[in-house]
């Protein structure tokens, strides 16, 4: 994958909608620059319009995305930590907390319609890396279950507002 | 006159550049007018929200193009000004050399 492909997926994860277009224009004038000023002056160029351009979008999605869906992926995430205690084992210190971290980056960066499904197997492979073995699974499933969960605090926003 | 019929700063440079640009304003060539004549480092991105909002407020229109090369296959989105859109400029041009006139520029440091 080239870096102004690579450029344009971090875009369109991002919920650029002109993705395509400013992937485009940024290789068009990236060529221009490089011909002028040379590759690494061209190249540091790119990185700095990438990086703002992802700036904005992520600052503006980072509130809706920690009301809809991490507040409450989080607090089932706890519920079901709780279950799983109260039937066999020691809690896993610090895991619930990496979660919520790692969701609510999750849920900045992905479109709405993409958030249910991706940030289950985002949280469940965060979840799955950091604890090799039996004791994980519960804490797999808890954040498995807590996916529709978010799903419904979407709606219920919905309704809501 | 409601809220929003008039144009932010940087929405009305971002038109005024669509305007000088004529048949070729897309996000780069609006990005690179912007920055030779204010100067500005303006970035693609806050561009494409400008248009965006525009486009939203009905205030320019676009056309797609065909991938080319030199853009990497990708399409080009150019953009043009609505009739809406010259009516919001006149409107906050007139606004602003009504609140300008009496004033002599450069305006002193301070008015003690």
């Amino acid at each position: 994958m080239s870096r102004h492909t690579f450029s344009q997926a971090l875009f369109a994860l991002a919920g650029l909608s002109d993705a395509e277009y400013i992937a485009g224009d940024l290789h068009e004038e990236f060529a221009m620059l490089r011909a002028e000023l040379g590759s690494r002056s061209a190249w540091r160029w790119y990185a700095w319009q990438v990086l703002r351009c992802l700036v904005r979008p992520l600052a503006l999605r980072l509130p809706a995305a920690f009301l809809a869906v991490a507040i409450p992926l989080a607090l089932f995430d706890r519920m079901w930590l709780f279950v799983y205690t109260q039937l066999c084992a020691e809690p896993v210190a610090g895991l619930g907390t990496i979660n919520i971290l790692g969701l609510l980056a999750g849920a900045s960066l992905l479109r709405p319609g993409q958030r249910r499904l991706t940030m289950g197997l985002l949280a469940t492979g965060l979840a799955a890396g950091l604890m090799i073995g039996p004791a994980a699974f519960p804490h797999i499933i808890s954040i498995l279950l807590s996916v529709p969960a978010g799903a419904a605090a979407e709606q219920l926003r919905k309704v809501i507002v | 006159m409601a809220k929003g019929e008039t144009l932010g700063e940087f929405e009305h440079l971002v038109l005024l550049a669509i305007i000088r640009l004529g048949n070729d304003a897309y996000g780069m060539q609006v990005r690179r007018e912007l920055s030779a004549c204010t100067g500005r480092d303006v970035s693609i991105g806050a561009v494409y929200a400008t248009l965006e909002r525009l486009t939203a407020k009905a205030w320019i229109g676009s056309t797609l193009g065909e991938a080319t090369p030199e853009r990497g296959g990708r399409a080009k989105r150019s953009f043009y000004v609505t009739d809406a859109g010259i009516r919001a400029s006149n409107r906050t041009r007139s606004e602003l050399a009504a609140m300008l006139e009496g004033l002599s520029f450069p305006l002193p440091e301070s008015f003690l």
